[in-house]
């Protein structure tokens, strides 16, 4: 990788790791290997969301031309938002694609992420199930999102009655996740996950 | 007249000084001096030594003659400072220097001669009214040597203002009209800085001599091909000769760039110019003549402030300093790494008055670079590329086409509603104006692909065998195209997704077309609700 991507990389890892975000546990990144290729990024959910108490993992791919190309950004941690990808984790933001500028660090991405997870935006671009649901039925939403953070972000508050019916359709002999996506985009409604697993 | 208002302030570390005296035939002794001394006493120390009286010589420092009442620790000389010291042609023989072209160019030889040896003195030739011949200098920065023309650290540490007399034109109290030119590089350059900046510079530097100084930059192409310090100097904009005076001093990039912005009398016989020309020369290398100049690099200072690099966040000097508003500051590493990524992905911004460009890496507004120069830093290779990339873009913004064969790329600016187009000047391949491929008659197949297809295409067009035989291997790459890429729905380029969602926005900086890699049309919010992440 060129100097220039290491060098500058090497500052913006301190900077995060001495940042007040991160002595506040809201952000913190990690090495994945001995280069700084590729990192791992972690964000808490911020509070008076559905993802609060939740921690998010991120992958993070530095290309050769960093700082003039943005960093790759995805997330690890499954979740349930507008703007992220359910399925893999892709995320559609512009600062992260066009609206990138050379002076944005690591750690003004993370807090741009965490402030993504806090205002999704309904009228942006949106992923297509999650979208409706945001729209159409909020408080459904939240609850959904709330539990993907349960099970896959670590967030103390579960809900029983998705669990239930999670684990109904596990019985049926459905992976855990596969349950969950299929429910999820079909309003917890049993009848309608089914026919969309097994049709 | 206050001809010297910078230093006053200063306290003089020591009274004595060591100066070297130069004259016009390249003679060279040092003096020792006390700051306390006029310019009279100057002359008469230096009389003996030099052998001519102290009534004929002149002394000039800075771009300006030193009267003779004045005080040596007015003129802010350092240490090992260089005087310039000229012998008057006596009275008999004025009228003979006047008419006698051949003494005006002896002179002029010589203090070429010292020119070259001093390394970084920049000499213009001044014939007065009166048939003297006045040596005017205009000083460059000096590279830190101790030997320096003009001791700018100093200056800077009390740069002029721009209400400073010593700038502001006006009628002379002398009838010697001394110190008509003063071309400071220093001046220049601490003009265009802020307050602050000029602060700072006072705060770091100190006597000791050590440190950055300001200075101008150039791209040399030949011999140095690389950055290096230059020379500012000024000629007549007619006869190109050095020989003229300026009606006033510059004070800002735009005078010196821009022609016609400064009025000066052509001292030249038969010339009647009336604008300087100011041009750089390289001081990395000896002057092989006067066609020898050098591009300014405008965007190049040196760091006076220590301000990081906005990239690699180093501090290191010189750097470019974009004309945004925030003036962002890149180190020249990271400058030539930001211009070659942007290359790469050919993200340069086609504009119509700049051409070929780019943008401060922030993205300012009104910071796009106007001395194309700058990217000869990229180094040679990269520099073609840009060149041939430049051009093509040209070419489409003026709504042409490039032949679509391989290697063949020639630019062509066909007639507005014809769709057969032949590459005339180039390979002779004929192609569909609409999908670039071989050309046809009817609609265009989109299932074509991109690139051009040259089988099937039944002999509209004789092919070279050995174009031919090189199109086999294209063809590979072709198909590889077309099978990883899809067309941008608006200008056709084809367009590769490595991840992410399907919102596509086109690469080419011209086009920035936003569409949907599913529907290959423009990305709409039906795109973003059906399929945004495939």
């Amino acid at each position: 990788m060129a100097n220039i991507a290491i060098q500058r990389i090497k500052r913006e890892f301190k900077e995060v790791i001495k940042s007040d975000e991160a002595q506040k546990c809201a952000i913190n990144v990690e090495l994945v290997g001995d280069d700084y290729r590729e990192l791992k990024g972690e964000i808490a959910g911020p509070p008076d969301t559905p993802y609060e108490g939740a921690t998010f993992h991120l992958e993070i791919k530095v290309p050769e031309t960093y700082p003039f190309n943005p960093p790759k950004v995805k997330f690890v941690t499954k979740i349930w938002h507008p703007n992220i990808s359910s399925v893999t984790g892709a995320i559609c933001l512009d600062i992260l694609k066009d609206q990138w500028a050379a002076a944005m660090t690591l750690r003004t991405v993370l807090l741009s992420l965490q402030a993504l997870l806090a205002a999704a935006e309904p009228d942006d671009p949106q992923d297509a199930v999650v979208a409706r649901q945001f729209k159409e039925n909020h408080p459904l939403f939240l609850q959904t999102a709330q539990y993907w953070s349960h099970v896959h972000a670590g967030a103390p508050r579960g809900n029983s009655d998705f669990a239930n019916k999670v684990r109904c359709l596990m019985d049926l002999g459905v992976g855990e996740q596969q349950a969950l996506v299929a429910l999820s985009s079909c309003n917890w409604d049993m009848d309608r996950a089914i026919e969309q697993l097994f049709s | 007249m206050a001809l010297f208002g910078f230093g006053s302030s200063q306290a003089a570390v020591s009274n004595e000084l060591e100066v070297y005296v130069r004259t016009n035939t390249g003679e060279k002794v040092s003096v020792r001096l006390d700051q306390s001394w006029t310019v009279s006493q100057i002359k008469t120390t230096l009389a003996p030594k030099l052998q001519s009286p102290a009534d004929n010589l002149r002394i000039i420092f800075a771009g300006k003659e030193l009267p003779d009442d004045m005080v040596m620790r007015q003129c802010d000389l350092g240490n090992h400072s260089i005087l310039h010291a000229v012998r008057v042609v006596s009275k008999e023989d004025e009228g003979k220097g006047a008419a006698g072209p051949s003494e005006v160019e002896n002179v002029a030889s010589s203090s070429n001669t010292q020119e070259d040896g001093v390394g970084g003195t920049e000499v213009t030739q001044t014939e007065k009214e009166d048939g003297r011949l006045q040596e005017v200098e205009v000083p460059s920065t000096s590279s830190g040597h101790t030997d320096a023309e003009v001791d700018l650290r100093s200056k800077a540490a009390s740069p002029p203002l721009p209400e400073d007399p010593c700038l502001m034109p006006g009628p002379s109290t002398s009838n010697r009209s001394c110190g008509r030119l003063l071309c400071d590089a220093s001046t220049v350059i601490t003009i265009q800085m802020t307050e602050a900046e000029q602060k700072s510079i006072r705060d770091l530097k100190s006597y000791d001599g050590m440190g950055e100084r300001p200075h101008f930059y150039v791209y040399c192409v030949v011999p140095c091909n690389s950055v290096q310090v230059g020379k500012l100097r000024v000629r007549c904009a007619s006869c190109k000769q050095g020989a003229l005076t300026l009606h006033r001093d510059p004070c800002n990039w735009e005078d010196v760039l821009q022609p016609g912005k400064i009025n000066a009398t052509c001292e030249t016989p038969d010339c009647s110019g009336t604008q300087a020309e100011f041009f750089f020369k390289c001081r990395g290398h000896e002057t092989s003549g006067e066609d020898d100049t050098s591009v300014a690099l405008y965007l190049v200072r040196a760091n006076l402030p220590a301000v990081p690099c906005l990239a690699c966040t180093d501090v290191s000097s010189p750097v470019v300093v974009f004309e945004c508003a925030d003036a962002h500051v890149m180190c020249l590493d990271c400058f030539v790494t930001y211009c070659v990524s942007r290359l790469n992905e050919r993200q340069f911004i086609q504009d119509e008055r700049l051409g070929y460009t780019l943008s401060c890496p922030i993205g300012c507004q009104d910071s796009l670079i106007r001395e194309v120069h700058h990217f000869k830093l990229m180094g040679d290779n990269n520099y073609e590329r840009y060149q041939r990339w430049g051009t093509e873009e040209a070419v489409l913004a003026a709504g042409g086409v490039l032949c679509p064969y391989p290697g063949c790329g020639q630019g062509i600016i066909p007639d507005q509603d014809c769709r057969r187009v032949a590459c005339l000047n180039g390979c002779g391949y004929v192609f569909c104006r609409l999908c670039l491929q071989g050309y046809h008659i009817g609609e265009c197949n989109p299932e074509d692909g991109n690139g051009p297809n040259v089988i099937g295409n039944s002999g509209s067009f004789a092919v070279d065998p050995s174009r031919a035989a090189g199109s086999r291997w294209d063809e590979a790459t072709s198909l590889a195209i077309r099978v990883t890429t899809k067309p941008c729905p608006k200008c056709r380029t084809p367009t590769e997704r490595d991840g992410g969602c399907m919102h596509m926005v086109c690469t080419r900086a011209s086009c920035g077309f936003h569409w949907c890699w599913v529907c290959q049309t423009e990305w709409t919010r039906e795109c973003m609700a059906a399929h945004w992440f495939g």
